[in-house]
């Protein structure tokens, strides 16, 4: 310990100080092992915050992946209910012209049942145009996701910044996990990859390398 | 009464927001309807010719919807366009430069077709359109 060496360190000539110079250097002493105690405590701090900061840093660009990832599910999930309510615009504007011509062929009763059912009909249109822009909302998740990445950025790049200056170290795959087998390094590979979203026949892979199918 | 027979340009990035906009626009009434996917391809779309509105978002890579309407107004041919900003930046300093640099009117998302509607016949009833060749 540093501490522990500058107490053992003798200067030699101290029976040469007058009593003045002996106490200005125990106060320089005093105040140097304080020092030392202090850089002892941040190099403490730092050692315990190679940890974290490693798998931060490891971690950061699969938290973007699955943001991205979330953006584009997100995008596709809306198309798929716009195609959905288009389909049911076309039908109800096939059904409610159907009905009008029925409307002039048929005579008593049956036009005032066939008024109520057009006038509900109709009402469906606005219906299905307030579920269209109600989908709206995918722009602004998208939005806020790309915020959200930018801000990940950010911390990477201080996270980086941070790794350099300390000069603390990455770890890399393997190391102490070779217990772990393939499917550890699968997994691994799989948290690495571009995209986050799971393919079935890559689901497969890794659940048979578990002894699960 | 909103000439519905003019060409309407929809700029945004989503596509999902392209087509809800577009849809909304046919419900009202509107079928001669274009697309941009940004400030710089809608910009040489209208710089084509023929456009009575533009519907555009705010937030786009390659030239946001702010700089396409400052852009618009800078241009001889082009400057009196109804430029209608469908956006989600919805804070007080966004709507006041938008308006400095000549938005016709601004839609907060998310929006109602009721609002868009309602907004649109504002522009017609305020802004005499271009005519633009």
């Amino acid at each position: 310990m540093l501490v522990d060496r500058m107490i053992e360190t003798e200067v030699p000539g101290d029976g040469e100080l007058p009593e003045e110079g002996l106490n200005e250097k125990r106060s320089i002493n005093a105040e140097l092992e304080e020092l030392a105690k202090y850089v002892e405590v941040i190099t403490q701090t730092i050692r315990e915050m190679e940890s974290p900061v490693t798998s931060t840093s490891d971690q950061l660009p699969q938290a973007t992946s699955h943001l991205h990832d979330l953006s584009k599910m997100t995008e596709e999930g809306t198309h798929k209910v716009l195609s959905l309510t288009e389909e049911l615009e076309r039908n109800r504007e096939v059904i409610q012209h159907q009905l009008e011509q029925l409307r002039i062929s048929v005579a008593g009763r049956a036009v005032k049942d066939l008024e109520a059912i057009l006038a509900m009909v109709k009402a469906d249109e606005g219906r299905l145009l307030n579920i269209h822009v109600a989908l709206s909302f995918q722009d602004l998740i998208a939005q806020r996701v790309a915020k959200l990445v930018t801000i990940l950025n950010e911390i990477q790049n201080k996270l980086l910044k941070l790794v350099v200056v300390f000069g603390i170290q990455q770890q890399k795959g393997g190391a102490g996990k070779s217990d772990e087998g393939r499917g550890y390094e699968m997994l691994r590979q799989l948290e690495s990859s571009k995209t986050t979203a799971l393919q079935q026949d890559l689901v497969d892979s890794i659940m048979s390398e578990y002894g699960m199918s | 009464m909103i000439d519905t027979g003019m060409k309407v340009l929809v700029v945004d990035d989503m596509s999902t927001m392209r087509r809800i906009v577009k849809n909304v626009l046919r419900q009202i009434g509107f079928s001669d309807i274009m697309e941009a996917e940004n400030g710089q391809d809608a910009l040489t779309k209208l710089k084509a010719g023929g456009f009575g509105l533009v519907v555009s978002d705010w937030n786009m890579p390659v030239m946001q919807g702010i700089e396409l309407l400052r852009a618009v107004r800078a241009d001889a041919e082009l400057k009196t366009l109804p430029f209608l900003m469908v956006t989600g930046e919805a804070q007080k300093e966004n709507l006041i430069v938008a308006v400095q640099a000549g938005v016709s009117n601004y839609v907060v998302k998310p929006f109602t077709a009721e609002v868009l509607q309602g907004k649109l016949e504002k522009i017609f009833a305020n802004v005499q359109p271009a005519k633009t060749s």
